[in-house]
């Protein structure tokens, strides 16, 4: 059973605050931009109205916010979550001078292999066809351009 | 010549085999094309346009049409399966489609999303056929007012058709609305908000957005599930809905199928407008609206009906009046002119060969479209038999390569990411992501209709009371508003009755 670190907090309010700090924030930034009038709206205009909504609705959202506690312990999930993301932020680095076919393979080795340490056997086999049969479906045969890594690979 | 012997001169056409080929064709490819987020039916079609150059023109607008409303199906797939949005009009029917996936009905969803996109592909064809050009015109009578009052009306649509509150549910449509005017004010030339990252000059994307929170909020918890996830993957018996959700469904696609066809007449992403009103109509009108979010079928027919209703009336103004109603539209209209022949009003009266044939086209395209995906439902659902730790790491591939191949653009990916981990986010409070990709969609048009409509009445809002359509439409908010009131009023007070024991 996870451990709750309660902090009193409620879910609507974590997120009335969020939204409402957005807005916020979106008034400012909207001011940066000439404003206008009603007759000739500036490019501020509307993303003012907004950013003040938001702000009303985020305040309100803290206000009328249900009781269902706030509960951080509850997002570490074993770490795959951040995992996972770390995972897709490598292969965004690396995607345009690995390739395409290399990075996908990459991903999937260590996906498939180190964090949920699958059988080798299905492992490799699986990191080898599965970038070269859709490189051959979306580069080859949709025209789609893929980004190809050292040695054309 | 009467609509049925013009009719029949179109299916005579469209029935030989070396026509009938070409618009098979379109339909297998645009059902793929459906299925992978990263490819849009535009793209498709684009891609294919100089392709078409060498055919007839009738063949060449079958092609594209087929790519187009084959995409509609498609989109569903992946969004029933794995949450993942194929397509930008299946964005909705991934909150219900998912959900019955994971009760073991995926056969079901797709079932029903096949047999409701072709009911509504085809009673949207029968009025095409019928009722193009007075419709068309009087589409023709929406100007920036009453676009702007539609759009209202559908963005307080969806504060009730969000589970979770309705203040929380607004917030999260004006956010979504607020990123929508990230990029370049297209009245102003003004870039906002791009943080000085030029790819944001054109906005953000809706793909990259939709794929993260829908589709990568949703394997970054089922990843991390403490139980293994298991989606139950059905017998072949089980394939089929039962008697209950034919029932159910029924009314949903009927009702999708005449939203969709009117909202589709309207310019802008109708498609996607349609399936979002559905849905809020469907929950609207269901006696068990709490099952929606949690597998409701009309939650699936009503929607995927819209998206295909409007798929097929997009043409409307398009053929008869020779104004395209989106980029789809205005792409075939390039097809049409390339081969010499100007669309307009007089366009059917000039080219009645080339109208017929594609009408009758479509009313194939539907039937093939159905014999398509239909008898893929089994192989479809046995992909859930693979375990799903072996497959979320392709999925992930999978949402990678497909965001990635929008733009060849690593900020499409990036965006994808920090999209994915607010989604996650958002769903360990309890907020639905649902909302922010609608006012994601729904901003452009409502800033460029707003501004147009205060540019048309000299900066005075009383405009939106000067107009009939408009005081209409407005009424009809009023009294959904006052309607919500009642109701919420009703129910605190049937609650305080309970608690003091009154009710007893």
């Amino acid at each position: 059973m996870t451990e709750q670190t309660s902090t009193g907090l409620r879910n609507q309010q974590v997120a009335g605050v969020a939204l409402s700090l957005i807005g916020a924030i979106a008034v400012a930034m909207s001011l940066q931009y000439p404003l206008g009038d009603a007759t000739e709206p500036g490019p501020a205009y509307y993303p003012l109205i907004l950013s003040i909504l938001l702000t009303i609705f985020g305040v309100v959202v803290i206000w009328k916010g249900d009781d269902a506690p706030f509960n951080l312990a509850d997002w570490w999930e074993n770490g795959r979550p951040l995992a996972i993301v770390a995972a897709l932020a490598a292969s965004a680095l690396v995607l345009e001078q690995l390739g395409f076919r290399l990075t996908v393979a990459a991903m999937l080795i260590v996906l498939l292999g180190v964090l949920e340490r699958r059988d080798w056997r299905v492992v490799l086999p699986t990191a080898v066809l599965f970038p070269v049969a859709t490189y051959a479906l979306l580069h080859d045969a949709l025209k789609i351009t893929l980004p190809t890594g050292p040695f054309g690979i | 010549m009467s609509i049925l012997e013009n009719l029949l001169s179109g299916f005579a056409f469209a029935l030989q085999p070396s026509v009938l080929i070409y618009c098979l064709a379109g339909c297998v490819i645009g059902t793929i094309v459906g299925m992978l987020p990263g490819l849009g039916p535009l793209a498709a079609i684009s891609l294919l346009l100089p392709a078409t150059f060498g055919l007839n023109p009738a063949i060449s607008l079958m092609v594209l049409a087929g790519v187009y409303y084959g995409a509609m199906y498609g989109g569903s797939t992946t969004s029933i399966l794995m949450r993942i949005p194929g397509e930008t009009a299946s964005v909705v029917t991934c909150l219900d489609g998912y959900e019955m996936t994971k009760r073991g009905r995926a056969g079901a969803a797709l079932f029903i999303a096949a047999a409701g996109s072709f009911v509504a592909g085809t009673v949207s064809v029968v009025l095409l056929m019928l009722v193009a050009p007075t419709l068309a015109t009087t589409a023709l009578m929406f100007g920036p007012p009453e676009m702007t009052a539609l759009l209202i009306i559908g963005i307080l649509a969806l504060a009730t058709m969000s589970q979770g509150s309705v203040w929380a549910t607004l917030a999260l449509a004006t956010l979504g609305l607020l990123l929508g005017t990230i990029g370049i004010d297209t009245m102003t030339g003004y870039t906002r908000f791009t943080f000085g990252i030029t790819e944001f000059g054109d906005g953000i994307g809706l793909i990259p957005v939709a794929v993260g929170l829908f589709g990568l909020s949703e394997i970054m918890l089922s990843a991390a599930s403490a139980k293994a996830t298991t989606i139950h993957a059905p017998k072949l018996r089980e394939l089929a809905p039962t008697r209950t959700e034919l029932s159910r469904s029924i009314g949903a696609i009927g009702r999708g199928s005449a939203l969709g066809f009117v909202i589709g007449l309207l310019p802008g992403a109708a498609h996607i407008i349609a399936s979002f009103m559905s849905y809020a109509l469907e929950r609207r009108l269901s006696r068990h609206p709490e099952e929606f979010g949690h597998g409701a079928i009309e939650g699936v027919a009503g929607p995927e009906s819209a998206n295909n209703s409007a798929a097929s009336a997009a043409f409307v103004p398009m053929l008869s009046l020779g104004i395209p109603a989106g980029p789809v539209a205005a792409v075939m209209l390039a097809a049409i002119m390339f081969h010499g022949i100007t669309p307009g009003p007089n366009f059917i009266a000039e080219h009645p060969n080339i109208f017929w044939s594609f009408i009758a086209s479509m009313y194939i395209g539907n039937v093939a479209l159905l014999l398509l995906n239909l008898p893929m439902v089994g192989l479809f659902v046995n992909l859930l038999r693979i375990p799903y730790t072996y497959l979320y790491p392709i999925l992930l591939c999978f949402c990678v390569i497909s965001v990635y191949s929008l733009n060849s653009s690593l900020t499409d990916v990036w965006l994808m990411i920090v999209f994915g981990a607010i989604g996650f986010a958002m769903r360990k409070i309890g907020l639905d992501p649902a909302p922010v990709v609608m006012g994601l969609v729904l901003s452009p048009i409502f800033e460029l209709s707003l501004r147009q409509t205060l540019a048309m009445s000299g900066g005075d809002y009383s405009i939106f009371v000067h107009r009939p359509i408009t005081l209409t439409l407005l009424a009809i908010v009023l009294i959904a508003l006052v309607w919500m009131v009642v109701g919420t009023l009703r129910k605190r007070r049937a609650t305080w009755r309970d608690q003091v024991g009154l009710n007893t």
